[in-house]
């Protein structure tokens, strides 16, 4: 929709166009922002003109082998930069499964993934936000870009509450950096919502690392229906009791017109189970736990 | 420079506003064919290609668009040459409406192989892949059957050629008269017109839910260059009316000012600002700043009517027709036949139950717009997306204090309706601004202000106890309905008493109470919805004859046989029996014994998800049945014109509207039959108040059978003024007229039975319907698929109501303003419905046929909710059947899962308060 109370619209070009001017704010994609009206806006930066790569090979030190998705990456892009990978490496053929999982978890279609950026939804914080559940599951760094400086946050932490974050106004993401070991792990991914495509209640992602420093190690990140993204971990495949435990234990159960709390909570280990044995029936996991 | 359908078009000389999208860009650029459903990337009917990729238009910002190309729907093909996936649609019949056709043709475009078809569409194992493929298309109207069909290549509609003409007629499934323009983008709607020189109006709404406005600064709003006029309660007639319109104006009560001095609902019109541009206005209206001393609040109905309750209407008098101002109740019927309580002591089997239905809204992909403007010889024209032009007429000339013959309302297509288009919603404010301006003066609403500012669907708790018989005959029936009708009684009487109507009126019983108030509360209106108040209680009613089947033993179809009125039976609620209702004719058993029939051939159920670890699947079979009059009672009037020219061309005038209710095409096929010419040579002028006469209006499904039976009398004696010269139009010196009217009376009745086997998964509470089948007794077939089209369309959005829909208000704010978050049904949602026809004619409608546009929403709900009890074992008393409410009810039966911490138990809305959950035995004894 038209934004009625905007001036104007700076494309940014280089980094120093990056300081807000008062009532300015950055456009990623803009498939939110240009979605509802947006009281007292009155200018927007615009990030697709710095031009930057939306995927490429993270850079050392954080590690050979990992994944630079720039903010302004958008969901397109990344799934099809993802659908390449098993050709690639197969050992990251799973990985790419769960891009394309959590894409098509959003409630918006393939039309919107042309627009909708990756640094975008983490912004968002939106409990429902399925790239929150991917780089949430793969163990994603996000890396700031304010007016003084540089600092990197993982997403687990970066989104804070339901619709907010650890972001200030005038940072900006500028990449999502992902470990290589994420990319090798075997991941298994489980939605539900209250109509059988539609905008998340829940969302569970098991992950269970083959390579990197803990091969065998397990984590469930659940999403969607807690107001932040929750990462469970285990040193190992937990067993069903101790998944159900830890699942139990989670304190932040989301309630918004995509699911009561009590619904969501009753919902989620029925999900995290279902990963749980997805995750130990796949064949060629080695390790502590792979039995459990 | 941006390339739009081939031809450059410089954004400055156009003129952009810094935040403007490129949908109303393109619209600015006079590319109407995209149009505006939800202006938020939702519902996809502004999708366009740019640079060849499908992109909602809504939501890429102008600037980006930028040395770039794009292709809007018409750029892809015109009505002559059509693109292969607009072929598709017109083939397939692919729309109703037509308003969402654009985005769909867009999209299917980008996907589609040479021949327009959509990989995967015409492969039943892919369907699934499909559905996520459109699940940013939404359409409200056609249930997505023959959208799918348009997308695989299946063609739908009768073919043209030689073997057809002079056929036109009856029983014939003509595609729609508007489809090649409809898929092209041609067929203009409301707002359809290029806006130079038209100022636009921007709706400032209250945020208090009951207040009165203290002040009302509007100098911060007309400081804004551009900004025209800022309109209050100040500038406006004091003048009560209705916003509800019916064919006589005393059926709704007068409580509502154009604008208000007292607010009563988060969202009420406050103000109104007209500028130069939309952006301008939508701008200034956040700039009004309103003063509130708010006023104590009710939001629930059994509060409402409460001693002590805050009053809404308390200030009104007798000349406003509220039933009782002092107790908020605007409508009420008790009455009694027989006696209920003797009934219930001779019984040997009772049950009985309270069940509630949430609020749902029409989601019409057109939202209400209109535009105004003054004739040079002084007429004013109102230009509006509604179905009720000559009742807006009329209305409007009485709160303007102007002669009807001065103004003229007029709809072009409108793109949706359901009943939430039987207002009077924009159309006075336009027409005030426009004569006080004296330029054109235009009103779009936005999506969110559907959801906020206008009627929804009545929410109602009905209370239902039967008694019956060793046999199951019922020796007592007794309802008690409490209607939700928010802040304003618009529809508020017609809906409650139709809604007892005839769902009472279908069974046969001797001792009959039915207790019922509509009451005012603080909430959004409730209004005109599919069905009229009859899905709701039908609910409550069908889920009991479920229960009493159970009890006595016996199927859910014989309980029914055993209890449904038939031929000879009079129509009987609580008091007097109808007089101009009559059985033109009987259906019904046939709709009972098609739909056993079906459920016994077993469809779905071995698609039963296999069960797991986790899972824990149950199988279910609801049935429910519904009557319909086939006609609103008090009146429905219409005045048709044929005329045949010596050419031989056939011009019908007639003053309904088509709103996606295939009324266009069934009055061709009526006057072509009659005229015995090809319906190619039929041309239809309707929805206007100075072309046609008069037409009380496109509601209570009265297109076919009331303006229809009127075009079909006109053709008739055309035909016989044609005769008398020797048949042949060529003999004719100039064109001839004929003139008929109808009058809606004496009205029959129309039946639809449906049923469903589902499966249900305790363990997440999800809902699969795994085959869905109704069948309807509407006579005669005058037109195959268009009605297979309205059956589908309607179960559809039922479905919607009955699994997933639900406006959620908390202290009367919304919290689902979007589509986003109110789940009208995607393509994913709606599972194929089997539609089957009872073979019977009716004496009084058309051609034998009778209407069949708000039925087939009626029975789903219980259906289904009748399914979910065979499954579970635990009956639902609410809809939506959600999936967090099935989790909780399958809980309640085996008490899967754990205890919950107090924290987390469940305290949404739409629980039942604990002491009502009592009531809520599946059979209980006498009390």
């Amino acid at each position: 929709m038209d934004l009625v109370e905007l001036t104007g619209v700076r494309v940014a070009r280089t980094r120093d166009d990056l300081r807000l001017a008062p009532g300015e704010a950055f456009l990623g994609g803009g498939s939110w922002l240009y979605s509802t009206p947006q009281p007292g806006l009155r200018g927007l930066v615009d990030l697709t003109g710095l031009g930057w790569a939306p995927t490429e090979p993270l850079a050392a030190p954080e590690g050979d082998g990992g994944l630079r998705i720039a903010g302004t990456c958008t969901v397109a892009q990344l799934v099809a930069a993802a659908a390449g990978w098993p050709g690639a490496d197969p050992r990251r053929t799973s990985a790419a499964a769960l891009v394309r999982d959590c894409a098509e978890a959003f409630l918006m279609s393939f039309k919107v993934w042309e627009v909708a950026t990756v640094g975008g939804n983490v912004c968002l914080g939106l409990p429902a936000g399925a790239m929150i559940s991917l780089t949430s599951a793969l163990g994603a760094t996000a890396e700031l870009w304010g007016p003084d400086g540089e600092r990197r946050v993982a997403v687990t932490d970066l989104v804070v509450d339901a619709e907010r974050t650890d972001r200030r106004t005038d940072e900006v993401v500028r990449a999502l950096d992902v470990p290589a070991a994420a990319l090798t792990a075997r991941y298994a991914f489980r939605k539900v919502a209250l109509s059988p495509i539609g905008r998340s209640s829940a969302v569970v992602v098991g992950r269970l690392d083959v390579d990197g420093p803990t091969p065998g190690a397990c984590t469930v990140v659940v999403t969607a229906a807690t107001r932040r993204p929750v990462p469970l971990r285990f040193p190992a495949l937990p067993t069903p009791v101790e998944l159900a435990a830890a699942v139990a234990a989670i304190d932040c159960w989301y309630d918004d017109p995509h699911g009561p709390a009590d619904w969501r909570a009753g919902v989620t280990p029925v999900l995290a189970a279902e990963v749980l044995a997805e995750l130990a029936g796949g064949a060629g996991v080695s390790g502590p736990g792979a039995a459990a | 420079m941006i390339e739009v359908n081939g031809t450059p078009v410089d954004p400055a000389e156009i003129g952009t506003h810094p935040g403007q999208c490129l949908r109303t860009f393109l619209r600015d650029a006079g590319r109407l064919d995209v149009k505006k459903g939800c202006d938020a990337g939702d519902c996809g009917a502004c999708t366009v290609l740019l640079d060849g990729t499908p992109t909602h238009s809504c939501l890429t910002p102008v600037h980006r668009a930028e040395g770039r190309t794009v292709t809007t729907v018409a750029g892809l093909g015109t009505p002559e040459h059509l693109h292969p996936v607009q072929r598709g649609f017109v083939a397939a019949g692919g729309f109703q409406c037509g308003f969402c056709t654009a985005g769909y043709v867009v999209t299917a475009a980008a996907l589609a192989d040479a021949d327009g078809v959509v990989p995967g569409a015409d492969d039943p194992a892919r369907e699934a892949d499909v559905a996520r493929l459109f699940k940013g298309n939404l359409c409200r109207c056609t249930g997505y059957r023959s959208i799918r069909d348009a997308l695989a290549g299946r063609s739908n509609v009768a073919p043209d050629g030689p073997g057809c003409a002079g056929h036109g007629g009856v029983g014939r499934s003509l595609g729609a008269p508007a489809g090649p323009r409809i898929v092209s983008g041609c067929e203009p709607f409301t707002l359809d017109l290029p806006t130079t020189g038209v100022l636009h109006m921007s709706v400032v709404q209250s945020t208090e839910a009951h207040a009165r406005i203290v002040s009302i600064d509007t100098s911060r709003a007309e400081a804004l260059p551009g900004v025209r006029l800022v309109l209050t309660h100040h500038d406006v007639p004091g003048t009560l009316f209705s916003t509800g319109r019916h064919q006589s104006r005393l059926d709704d009560p007068d409580d509502t000012r154009m604008l208000d001095d007292v607010v009563r609902y988060v969202g009420q019109r406050v103000a109104a600002v007209v500028a130069d541009s939309p952006q301008t206005a939508a701008h200034a209206a956040t700039l009004v700043d309103v003063v509130y001393a708010p006023l104590p609040a009710v939001f629930d109905p059994e509060a409402a009517r409460t001693p002590g309750a805050p009053l809404l209407h308390g200030d009104k008098g007798p000349e406003s027709r509220i039933s009782e101002p002092a107790r908020n109740v605007v409508a009420q019927s008790h009455g009694e036949v027989g006696d209920v309580d003797a009934g219930l002591a001779a019984a040997v089997h009772t049950v009985g139950g309270t069940w509630r239905t949430a609020r749902v809204t029409h989601a019409q992909l057109e939202t209400h717009g209109a535009r105004a403007w003054v004739d040079p010889d002084g007429t004013l024209v109102v230009r509006t997306s509604t179905q009720v032009p000559f009742l807006i007429r009329d209305e409007l000339a009485r709160l303007l204090e102007r002669d009807p013959a001065t103004v003229r309302v007029v709809a072009a297509r409108v793109g949706g309706g359901f009943g939430g288009k039987q207002e009077l919603l924009v159309e006075d404010l336009v027409a005030i601004a426009t004569l006080r301006l004296g330029a054109p003066v235009q009103l779009e609403l936005t999506r969110a202000q559907q959801f906020t500012m206008l009627p929804c669907r009545h929410p109602m708790r009905v209370r239902v106890r039967l008694g019956a018989d060793a046999d199951g005959v019922l020796t007592a029936m007794a309802v008690d309905v409490l209607s939700d009708t928010g802040a304003y009684g618009n529809h508020a009487p017609g809906v409650m008493f139709h809604g007892c109507h005839e769902s009472v009126a279908l069974y046969r019983c001797a001792n009959k109470r039915v207790d019922a108030e509509a009451v005012y509360t603080n909430n959004v209106p409730s209004g005109a919805f599919r069905g009229y108040g009859l899905g709701q209680i039908i609910f409550a009613i069908e889920s009991a004859m479920d229960e009493l089947a159970r009890e006595v033993g016996l199927s859910a179809t014989e309980v029914r046989r055993r209890n449904v009125v038939v031929p000879g039976d009079e129509f009987v609620v609580n008091g007097a029996p109808d007089t101009d209702l009559v059985f033109g004719s009987y259906g019904l058993d046939q709709c009972l014994d098609l739909v056993d029939a079906a459920l016994a051939d077993g469809r779905g159920a071995a698609a039963v998800p296999a069960p797991s670890a986790t899972s824990d699947w149950v199988l279910g079979e609801g049935v429910a049945a519904a009557m319909i009059a086939t006609i609103p009672p008090r009146g429905h009037h219409s005045e048709a014109a044929v005329t045949m020219a010596p050419d031989g061309q056939v011009t019908i005038d007639v003053g309904t509207a088509e709103f996606g209710n295939g009324t266009a095409t069934v009055h061709t096929q009526l006057a072509a039959d009659a005229l015995g010419v090809a319906p190619e040579r039929v041309r239809l002028r309707a929805s206007d108040t100075a072309t046609a006469g008069y037409d009380t209006g496109a509601y209570g499904s009265t297109g076919s059978v009331v303006a229809g039976a009127a075009v079909a009398r006109a053709a008739a004696d055309l035909r016989a003024r044609l005769d008398a010269v020797g048949g042949d139009p060529s003999v004719l010196e100039s064109p001839v007229t004929a003139r008929a009217s109808s009058d809606g009376s004496p009205r029959s009745v129309a039946f639809n039975v449906h049923a469903f086997r589902v499966a249900v998964d305790r363990s997440t509470g999800e809902v699969r319907i795994l085959d869905s089948v109704q069948a309807v007794d509407a006579a005669v077939v005058l037109n195959p698929e268009q009605l297979r089209g309205q059956v589908e369309g309607g179960v559809a959005q039922a479905i919607g109501g009955a699994l997933y829909e639900e406006l959620v208000l908390t202290d009367g704010v919304l919290s689902t303003a979007a589509f986003r978050d109110y789940r009208v049904p995607q393509m994913a949602d709606v599972p194929p419905t089997r539609v089957l026809f009872a073979d019977t004619y009716d004496t009084l409608g058309p051609a034998g046929a009778k209407s069949m546009s708000e039925a087939p929403y009626n029975p789903v709900a219980p259906a289904l909710a009748n399914a979910v009890r065979d499954a579970l074992g635990v009956r639902p008393h609410e809809i939506p059947l959600s999936r967090d409410r099935v989790w909780r009810l399958a809980r309640t039966d085996t008490g899967v899962g754990q205890p919950l911490p107090p924290a987390l138990a469940p305290g949404h809305p739409g629980e039942l308060p604990v002491d009502e959950k009592d009531e809520n035995h599946d059979a209980d004894d006498h009390d």
